[in-house]
């Protein structure tokens, strides 16, 4: 009893005790700055950092793609790699950003109707889609749809390399568009986590000839990135010296909530349409599925 | 008496007194170092692609983080001249941008028509005010 009121009034080491408390305070302080601070920057920056690799690596998905397109040599697939998602920092707490990668079927509805009164041609096409669940850098998606590469954010979305659509105007409008049709075989369609991720190509085939459509009237196409097809083609086809407006040469009706747009051209001048149809067989992730076509 | 004359253990207490305030120190002089480090904004990661067509200045937001309405464009002439503008400012933006979120974002544009652009090289700089940094830097031919 008497020792334990002898420890109790005893002031010894009470220095000791209020530094250790001042340098574990200031620990925690420079920890939690840094925590609360720099951690959520320095992961924003890895994650924008992270889409551009993506950005990049779609780019080169859509190289493969043309390339195929453009040799037509079957059995000769092509592997490019997509990176679904980035690191987190080691020691500190923060969060991975993760990604997936799909093949969509049925997901852009291209349709044509000419002046005759004969069923419109009509084809619907499947896409690649990536879609990046960012912990600090804004959502994207990067899309391969028709032939073109689309970048998608929330606020909205932009072509970023454009399909093979060309457009010329000299007594007629002739408009050419290849457009890519993505094909899969059985499960290997979609793949989610973290890693990098192959995306194996093949060229399949393609129509025997180009289909041609005359007197066009109208171009629909149903897709979830409207904005994107309306700039693109409003673009190209005053680029080519055709005027825009309804009493003019086209005009395009365009209806966001519903993914889609509808290019409308007058009588004249007269619009030819000759359009190509490439089939191109996609299998995500590692291994490969034989094509039984 | 005899305590208050008795200097035994001063260096002891000496020591312990100048431990303290060593700390002390330490702790105050890395907590106003810290505390008063001024944390600047996070530089946006945006992608910006420009053109001078004629006499207009096109810069279309092509991605990435959307920018603020006070985010400057520096623009210098070959002969010399220099002006800065803010994108928010005189309807800079096209009629697609006024979506009303009061941000550049992606897909739209900012259109600036000046008579100095025929002609001229410009270099061109975009500074976000925010993070006082330069999001893109490029020089321009206009025709």
């Amino acid at each position: 009893m008497k020792k334990l009121r002898k420890l109790k009034n005893s002031d010894e080491g009470v220095v000791g005790i209020i530094i250790a408390f001042l340098l574990t305070g200031l620990i925690v302080v420079v920890i939690s700055i840094i925590q609360t601070v720099y951690v959520p920057k320095w992961m924003e920056q890895a994650e924008a950092e992270h889409m551009e690799v993506v950005a990049d690596q779609f780019s080169q998905l859509k190289f493969a793609i043309d390339t195929q397109s453009a040799i037509k040599q079957k059995d000769t697939p092509i592997s490019t790699s997509i990176t679904l998602g980035n690191k987190d920092m080691p020691f500190l707490t923060s969060n991975k950003a993760y990604g997936s990668l799909e093949i969509l079927s049925d997901e852009c509805i291209i349709t044509v109707r000419n002046d005759l009164k004969s069923n419109p041609y009509n084809h619907n096409f499947s896409i690649i889609k990536y879609t990046c669940q960012n912990n600090y850098f804004l959502d994207q998606s990067y899309i391969f749809e028709a032939g073109a590469v689309i970048i998608n954010q929330d606020e909205g979305n932009i072509m970023a390399i454009k399909p093979a659509f060309n457009v010329t105007y000299e007594e007629n409008v002739n408009i050419s568009f290849t457009i890519i049709d993505i094909q899969t075989i059985g499960n290997k369609r979609s793949v989610g986590g973290y890693g990098t991720y192959p995306i194996q190509t093949e060229y399949l085939r393609s129509d025997p000839s180009t289909i041609t459509i005359n007197n066009v009237r109208n171009i629909t196409i149903i897709t979830n990135y409207p904005n994107s097809w309306q700039n693109f083609i409003n673009k190209t086809l005053i680029n080519s010296g055709l005027n825009y407006g309804h009493e003019k040469d086209f005009w395009i009706d365009t209806n966001t909530n519903m993914g889609k747009i509808t290019v409308e051209f007058n009588d004249l001048p007269i619009v030819n349409l000759n359009l190509r149809i490439i089939e191109i067989s996609a299998q995500i992730a590692p291994g490969w599925i034989e094509n039984k076509y | 008496m005899k305590l208050r004359i008795n200097d035994e253990a001063v260096s002891e207490i000496v020591g312990t007194v100048l431990l303290l305030a060593m700390a002390i120190c330490l702790f105050s002089i890395l907590s106003i170092i810290i505390l008063s480090y001024p944390i600047s904004a996070s530089t946006p990661s945006a992608d910006l692609v420009g053109t001078i067509e004629g006499d207009c200045l096109l810069i279309e937001h092509r991605g990435g983080t959307p920018l603020r309405l006070d985010t400057k464009v520096l623009l210098t002439y070959s002969n010399g001249a220099s002006e800065s503008i803010r994108i928010g400012e005189n309807n800079y933006l096209d009629n697609d941008s006024k979506d009303g979120d009061n941000l550049w974002g992606i897909g739209e544009w900012f259109i600036y028509q000046n008579d100095n652009l025929i002609n001229q090289t410009v270099s061109i700089s975009i500074v976000d005010v925010e993070s006082n940094c330069v999001i893109m830097t490029g020089s321009f031919q206009g025709t």
